[in-house]
């Protein structure tokens, strides 16, 4: 019990500051968050996702369409989702977690997030070693490579695990200022690139003609050799959960609940269209453009030249910078002696030694399916204590109010929800879906069961 | 006085710094300019972009972030 206290207090520690719901004073206008949306979702992941949709034959409509509407479900998702109860309750997903499903799952949440965090800021370092890499001849991992494919390609990934671990480290928030001032810039790159590339798959004079060249030259609807093929639907589903743990996973709380109301969630379209469709369609045209291969440093250096090359190390760089933080942060709290540049460093060279294994980012999509998916019940069994619970006449914040360290309902329903959709014999893509109900329906039965149970024991 | 005049004015200049380099690249894209002249003048104004975006990107004294 003692232990428990005192880890519990060890992470209310780190979350001090966002502990009080936001206040009146401190909400923010429309402008914040069209510019936080954008310029998050610009980023080194862009560079291998546009162009994996290439290499797994996607054909051309089905990319439209499916990021079209891919897409608008990740912005309905925002809006519904999480902007009404950020903005109901104002608090983060920690505090809110908190009064859930108590501070023993909020504590393993912390960790499966770290460990999360760690293997996606290594896929970004490694993006990075693709361009670094360049100046240096050195031969990139083939997309079927699980392993370090060259001595070189070691080295070079645990120079710049190392950089970006000693500026995060260092200067973590003058990196973040600084990777404001990238989005725009990066984003223009995207479209330059893509412009610059277009003509030397074919002559395009009309919307036509680029129909044409989509079609044929770049998504086919064949996939390279090796390569799954995919359809309409594993892109409208790539799209929607390309940010799973954000909004249906409900982490953007401590972003919306500043928002002045819920219809804020709908700025979320900033991000997705420009980042999740343009830029993801431009990165698809430049590797068509480089013969398919897969070499984010080279495509985006034919594209635009040095300017492209450090394009690719600058958005791993101010991606990995505040993904390694996170991981940092959320570790603090196993090690409560520790100083935070302590945490940090072992983050970073856990990430750099991930970030060495090719496979990280060359099945990037797959850990970004496993990412949302991991972190996609604790969203469900939020939205079903907020909304639902008190509409059956159940006891809400039974974890806060009983004091509870684990609220078992909420752990089991996240664990077996996920147990139950990894045996469903279903694509990676799509087990969320049927994930995110499972969940729910497990955790309100769970409650029903243990609250009736409780009030036996009191009558 | 010369750092207000820079925060007024760097807008416009990193602005057009990106502009400029979309237009080069649509000249490319309609074959009325080589590519070696893109990649250039790309990397050029990226250095204008990094000069002057800071000084309206970056805010002097941010306290708390959203």
């Amino acid at each position: 019990m003692a232990a428990s206290k005192t880890l519990t207090q060890r992470l209310d520690a780190l979350f001090e500051f966002d502990r009080q719901p936001v206040t009146e004073n401190k909400l923010q206008g429309p402008g914040k968050f069209i510019g936080l949306f954008a310029g998050e979702h610009v980023a080194a992941t862009e560079f291998v996702i546009g162009p994996m949709f290439v290499i797994h034959g996607v054909a051309a409509a089905d990319l439209f369409w499916g990021l079209l509407l891919g897409n608008l479900m990740a912005v309905l998702s925002w809006a519904f989702l999480v902007a009404p109860i950020a903005v109901r309750t104002r608090l983060t997903l920690y505090w809110y977690l908190k009064k859930i499903c108590g501070p023993g799952v909020t504590f393993i949440y912390n960790i499966a997030n770290a460990f999360l965090y760690c293997i996606l800021a290594g896929a970004m370092i490694s993006v990075s070693s693709t361009a670094v890499g360049l100046a240096f001849n050195t031969p990139t991992p083939a997309l079927t490579d699980v392993l370090p494919n060259s001595v070189s390609w070691v080295v070079i990934t645990l120079i710049v695990g190392g950089v970006v671990t000693l500026f995060a480290i260092w200067g973590f928030d003058k990196v973040s200022k600084f990777s404001s001032v990238c989005s725009p810039w990066l984003f223009a790159i995207f479209i330059a690139g893509a412009l610059a590339l277009l003509p030397s798959l074919g002559q395009v004079n009309s919307l036509g003609d680029f129909w044409h060249v989509a079609k044929t030259k770049i998504w086919t609807g064949i996939p390279e050799a090796g390569q799954e093929k995919y359809t309409f639907w594993h892109i409208m589903f790539f799209a929607w959960f390309a940010n799973l743990a954000m909004h249906v996973g409900l982490s953007d709380m401590a972003t919306l609940r500043y928002a002045k109301n819920w219809k804020y969630g709908f700025f979320s379209a900033f991000g997705m269209y420009p980042g999740h469709f343009l830029a993801w369609v431009c990165s698809g045209i430049m590797v068509a453009a480089v013969a398919r291969e897969m070499n984010p440093g080279m495509m985006a250096f034919t594209a635009a030249g040095f300017a492209g090359a450090v394009a690719v190390v600058i958005a791993g760089w101010t991606t990995s910078n505040p993904t390694m933080y996170r991981a940092g942060l959320a570790l603090q709290v196993v090690t409560p002696n520790w100083a935070r540049w302590r945490v940090t460093l072992v983050a970073g060279v856990v990430t750099s030694i991930v970030a060495c294994f090719p496979v990280v980012f060359m099945r990037l999509l797959d850990f970004v399916a496993l990412y949302g998916l991991i972190l996609m019940p604790i969203g469900a069994v939020v939205f079903a204590e907020h909304w639902i619970i008190p509409r059956l006449g159940l006891q809400q914040y039974r974890a806060e109010k009983m004091k509870l360290f684990i609220n078992w309902p909420s752990l089991i329903a996240w664990i077996g929800s996920l147990v139950i959709v990894f045996l469903l014999p279903i694509h990676m893509f799509f087990k969320w879906l049927p994930g995110y109900f499972i969940a729910q329906i497990l955790y309100i039965t769970l409650t029903f069961v243990v609250s009736g149970k409780e009030s036996d024991k009191t009558s | 006085m010369t750092e207000k005049i820079l925060r007024k004015v760097a807008p416009y200049i990193s602005s057009l710094s990106l502009l400029v380099i979309i237009f080069f690249a649509i000249q490319v894209f309609r074959g009325h300019q080589s590519k070696e002249i893109y990649i250039a003048w790309t990397n050029v104004f990226t250095v204008v972009w990094f000069v002057f975006s800071p000084f309206w990107l970056i805010p002097r004294n941010r306290k708390e972030n959203v």
